[in-house]
Parts: C-alpha cells; structure tokens; sequence
C-alpha cells in the first residue's frame, strides 16, 4: 500500500532559468569576496548586507502575492533559489526564518496592517525574525511550553522565556508560542497561542549563548512583563498548536535539511580528481544516489505546498533521510580524502570539514529531533 | 506516477489469487497485463513504461511468484528488436555464448530465474537477439525461497526467431533495464515486508500493549518507511526516463544503489519487530525478505552502481552542482 505521496515535479525553462541567474549572482559575489563558502550556510552565516542584496534580487519572500512586495511565484521556483544558495554555502542566515516561515505566517494570519508594514521588509532583506518555540522546559515536547500571555484592558502581557532563539539578537521580531489559557485536563494543546512579538519592546532580554563550534547565532530571550497591543496576538487565540504545527511543516521541509554539507561533496571532488578508485567512486555515487532521491522527494513536497497542503508526515520523511544524508556526507568525504595528505587538501577544504563536523551534531535536533520526526511518521502508519 | 485503475486491478488481481502461481497467471493474462508491452506492428503497447515497472513493483509485493515481471520487460525488448514475443512465460538474458548457430544451438544457460518453467527464453549476445523454446532440461540450482533458478541446457535446439538489436541495445543498455526491474521489484518486496510487520506488531501483545505501541518498534518502522520512501522516489525517477532508447544510467545506477541499500535495513528490521515467528517458512515474511537479500545483489548490488555514477561524475566536465541540480527531471 502506497503511504506517502511524493508527486513527479519536472523542471521548466523558467526554473532552470532562475537557477542559472542565482549562480551567476553566487558567483559575482564569490569573485568580489562577499563571502567564502560556508557548511551549514543558513544557520552559521547570518550577512545583513547579503541578505539585502537576495532581496534586491527579487529572491525573498519570491512566493507572496505582489500586493505585499512578493512576486506570486511557484513553490517550486523559491525551491530553486534555496536549493542554489544553499549548495553554494551563502552567507543567507539572516533573513532565513523570515522567508521561510515567518512570513508565511504572516500571511496566513497577520493583519493587514501587519502584511502590509512588514512583508515588504522582508522581501526586501531588511527585516529578520527568530522562532520562538522552544523553552528551557520544553524542547521535543513543545506543549510543555510555561511562557504565558494574560490579556489586558489594552492587549496582552507577556512573561516568560524563550530559548536557541537563533538570529534573535539581529532580528527584528519573534513569534513567540504561550499559553493564553491552562490545558483542558491532558489535553496540553489547547490554550496555547501565537504573537507576533516586536523585540526591541522594553521588558526583552536577548542573551547569547555559544554553540560548541563556536558560533554565536544562539541566544536566550527573555520576556518580563512586556506590554503587548491587541493586534500582537497573530491568529486566533487558543488555535497556537494547529498554527504551529502548519509553521513546522514549513521549518521541516526544505532543502536545508539535506544540503547543509553539499558544499564540501563539491570540494573534496577537487581533491580526488577524475579518475578515482573504485571505493572513492562508489562513495561518491551513494551519495549522489541518496541526494538524487531526497531531491525528487523534496520537489515533490513543495508541489504539495504550493497545492495548499501542509505535507507533515512527508517533511518529516524527508528531514530524517536528509539529516541521515548530511552525516553521511561527512564520513563519505572523510573516506574520500583518506589516502590523500592533509597538505594536498584544496585550500580551505580542512577548515570546512571541520567547521561541518562541529555543527552535525545539531543537525538531528533542530526542527525537530529524528526521534519526533520517527513518531510523526509512526502516527501517519497508524502505530501509535 | 502510475495510472491508479491500473494499479488498483493489479492489486486485485493478484490479492484474488494468493497462493494460486497458475490461477494468478491466466488471470493476468486474461487481463491484458503480461501483453502490456509487447508491441503491435507500428511499435506501440498498451501499457505505459512508468505503468510497467509500477506493476512489476506490485506483482513482487504479492506473496505468489510468477514470472511476470521478466515476461514483460523480455516481450518490451523483444519488441524493440521486431520480434513480437511469444505467448507464456518468458525471460531475457544476457548471453556469453554466441548462438551463432541457427538450427542447432547447444548451449548452457546458468541461472535463469523460473528456469525450469519458462515457455520461451530471449538471450541477448552481441549484437543479437535469439528466442530459443523452453529447455529440455533444467537443472535448479541456488534454491533460495521458491523462485528456483535453473541452469538451462540446450542440446541442438532450433531457434524460435532472431533479429539484430538495434544500435543502443548493448549489453549494458539490457543491464539498466535488468537493474531497474530488479529495483521495482526491490520496492515491491519492501513495501509487503513493511506491510506485514505493522500488521503483525497491531496484533501481537507482549507486557499486555501490542508491540506497535513501543517506541522502539515504531522507530524501526518509521526507518523502514523512511527507507522505502527513498527507493520508491528513485525509482519512479529512472522509470519515468525509460524511453524507446532504452533507460538513463544515472537514474538507474541511483534507483538500484539505492533500493539495494535499503533492502538490507528494511529485511533486518522487519525480522526484528517479528521476532521468532519470523524465522518460520510458514509465516510470509521471509517470502519477502528472502528476495530483498537476493535481489540487493542481483543485476548489481549498491556499491557496484555506486561505483559507475562516481566515475561518470568524476570524469565529467560539468560540476557537481549543474550535474545534481542541472537536469530537468529529478
């Protein structure tokens, strides 16, 4: 019996086109020094004026109606773009979280006023935003969450804390998760609801915490007694459970969570030159067999998007092979560049390894830890 | 994507007459199914490539062999050669000896799968395509779960036809095509192997709650979905390539290492999660998983596929990025 359902998405002229446009783009700015390829480019390399620069070129929020500065285009395209930033290890953490679910949710549930001020500043590349789901008590089990909003004669009031809040301290607005009302006995879900949460409102303590490679990206938030408009409550309220978990489905899905170490398959090529041994091109073909698949499940998944479904189980598919996938690019290139001494390496190929090596280990837990994403595809096999 | 009418009579088909191997062929034959690619005159077949594989992937699911798959993909090739395949059941192969006799062919076939039963056998050598008659005799060799294979013989045989293949008809363009039958009916088995193992850890108690309520066992569920999933996308991808020249080394080298691949995880789970009961020739599952772990090597296992796409990728001009992302069909 057939379970999930990935469609066969071709690629047109148009998405070949664009493709050819952003590497071109990459390229210049390759040459000009604008940045030097990076693993795990889209958490580990926030650049304002990169993302600026993605916004000039008309490849942030690329999907929304043009009415909010967005260009109506296909899921498919946007696939493209991400696809090609992210094999390329761009600096496009920055403006990451904004294009990819934010604003989506904006869209979906903001006001208009909030559409209208807000979604061009993201296309843009000038306004960023963080995720405010997890908490120090509550990571898998994100109904755990204890940061509460009380309503108040002129809108909410916000206490609590809010934590890996990546980007936070660069970004202009969170959406944070809180409980509006107690859970309904055992049911957890209920109660819970989302706001769209201004960061530089008084009452917000952005700390950051270093991430053991040594990154910065990481912070704490802290929320004490912050005076919220009415307007801040994104949705309805009580329905933060169903509207975060259509934001997941956007978080999980994408090809960030198989490309993040494409860039060093493409460098250690370099390395082992056109005619390898038999054990490096089998290491080599497994893992251009595995992306392949990935890939075409991937397409398949933004076709459902753009078919207005919210494909839960298939994104978690996807993110536990595509997590998988990323590791086994890193013991693939380490048996590629086995034979080879570390000072015959390509330039920079060891400090990429590295830096990937360091940062794998967060691969499997953001956005959801392989074993929740196990549990969301257990339930759609009618197991659990 | 496969036709759904088509897919779900084929499932029908082959559900109906579970355990019955004679039952289920006529029915497929009455059904126009082991015809679906043998091709009329003007080189058109009733049924679509991608609805081919796509039913060579159901026919291994079902826990009744017959040689359907190798009778379909053997009366395609024949068909692309002039020669319209024979009625009965049938299979190709690739050929050492020459033939190069017409009326007298002796010659040792080894390891035909349902050898001893075949109405008729395509052999491909060299730049031919020789049809020879059932064999004399056949001797069952490797036998593995109940698709005997056979060693064939034939002593001073008249060949039934023979035609030159045309131009992209290698030897390795019949290999692909091999290795993507192999792939469906990687997936096919899978998928049954993890059919049956929810079902089985539904009902089966142990510490008073059904074993689908571990977590553990779901996990390995959830893999084994996981893994098929992967191999299902792969080969949907390299049979949607197949035209009338033939099949794409890339998406069929992918297809294979990758369903190969998962064979081996989804065999050892499926075991795991049945626990004894498993290991019986009784129960179904081995049935299934007997295949995978013949069918992982079979046409060429993971790392012989994986090995040709990195030696073209390695040797090619483009970089790895326009040869991944470049392409039309993913």
């Amino acid at each position: 019996m057939q379970r999930f359902h990935f469609p066969a998405v071709e690629a047109d002229q148009a998405e070949l086109e664009i493709r050819a446009r952003v590497r071109e783009f990459l390229q210049r700015e390759r040459d000009s020094g604008g940045f030097t390829p990076r693993a795990d480019c889209w958490v580990s390399a926030p650049d304002a004026e990169f993302s600026r620069k993605v916004g000039q070129m008309g490849w942030l929020g690329m999907t929304w109606p043009t009415e909010y500065g967005g260009q109506a285009q296909s899921a498919l395209m946007r696939l493209a773009v991400t696809e090609e930033l992210l094999a390329a290890g761009a600096p496009v953490a920055a403006h990451w979280v904004a294009d990819r679910q934010s604003g989506p949710q904006l869209l979906k549930y903001g006001t208009e006023q909030q559409k209208r001020e807000i979604l061009p500043k993201i296309v843009a590349g000038e306004c960023f935003f963080a995720i405010g789901m997890s908490e120090p008590q509550a990571g898998s089990d994100l109904a755990a969450v204890i940061t509460r909003a009380e309503a108040t004669d002129s809108g909410w009031r916000l206490n609590g804390r809010k934590i890996w809040s990546t980007g936070a301290h660069i970004s202009r607005y969170m959406i944070v998760l809180a409980r509006t009302s107690p859970p309904d006995g055992r049911n957890r879900h209920v109660g819970l609801s989302q706001f769209l949460v201004d960061l530089s409102l008084p009452g917000i303590t952005i700390s950051g915490i270093e991430d053991m490679a040594g990154g910065r990206h990481f912070n704490e938030t802290l929320f004490e007694d912050v005076v919220l408009s009415t307007d801040s409550l994104l949705g309805d309220e009580g329905q933060g459970w169903s509207q975060v978990t259509r934001e997941l489905a956007m978080e999980r899905s994408g090809p960030e969570r198989f490309l993040t170490t494409f860039v060093l398959i493409e460098q250690a090529l370099a390395a082992i030159g056109s005619d390898p041994d038999f054990q490096s091109a089998a290491v080599l073909g497994r893992l251009y067999a595995h992306l392949r698949s990935l890939r075409r499940m991937s397409r398949g998944i933004a076709r459902l998007i753009q078919q207005g479904e919210s494909p839960e189980t298939e994104a978690a598919l996807v993110k536990q092979l595509g997590n998988q996938f990323e590791k086994d690019v890193i013991s693939g290139v380490r048996k590629l560049l086995s034979a080879i001494p570390q000072r015959d390496w390509p330039d920079g190929l060891q400090a990429l390894l590295e830096a990937a090596v360091l940062r794998q280990p967060s691969a499997t837990l953001r956005g959801g830890t392989t074993e929740i994403m196990r549990g969301i595809i257990a339930r759609q096999l009618g197991v659990r | 994507m496969m036709d759904d009418l088509i897919a779900q009579t084929a499932e029908r088909i082959f559900a109906d007459h579970s355990g019955e191997p004679q039952k289920l062929w006529q029915a497929l034959v009455d059904n126009g199914l082991v015809s679906g690619w043998t091709h009329t005159p003007d080189f058109a077949t009733d049924l679509s490539l991608v609805d081919g594989f796509g039913l060579m992937r159901i026919a291994a699911a079902s826990d009744t062999a017959v040689p359907f798959s190798q009778t379909l993909l053997a009366s395609w090739v024949l068909g692309r050669c002039g020669i319209a395949a024979p009625t009965g059941q049938g299979a190709i192969v690739p050929c050492d000896d020459n033939l190069s006799t017409v009326d007298a062919i002796s010659a040792t076939i080894k390891g035909v799968e349902f050898g001893a039963q075949l109405d008729w056998l395509a052999c491909h050598t060299g730049d031919q395509l020789v049809l020879l008659p059932a064999p004399a005799q056949a001797s069952a060799v490797n036998a593995l779960a109940d698709d005997t294979r056979a060693n064939l013989d034939y002593q001073n045989v008249a060949e039934m036809a023979r035609s030159t293949a045309p131009g992209w008809l290698d030897r390795d363009a019949l290999e692909l095509l091999l290795a993507l039958m192999r792939s469906a009916q990687l997936c096919g088995a899978m998928e049954a192997a993890l059919d049956i193992a929810i079902d089985f850890t539904a009902q089966r108690e142990q510490f008073g709650r059904s074993l689908a309520k571990f977590q553990a066992i779901q996990h390995m569920l959830s893999e084994m979905a996981g893994e098929l999933s992967a191999s299902i996308a792969a080969l949907d991808a390299a049979a949607e390539l197949v035209g009338e020249q033939g099949a794409d080394l890339l998406s069929v080298a992918s297809a294979k290492a990758r369903a190969s691949e998962a064979a081996s995880i989804v065999g050892a789970h499926a075991h795991q999660v049945h626990g004894a009961i498993g290991y019986t020739r009784e129960y179904a599952l081995a049935h299934w998983t007997s295949r995978l772990w013949r069918w992982r090597d079979d046409c060429g296992d993971e790392t012989f596929w994986a090995a040709k796409i990195g030696n073209c990728i390695a040797a090619s001009q483009a970089s790895l990025g326009e040869i991944v992302f470049g392409r039309t069909q993913a």
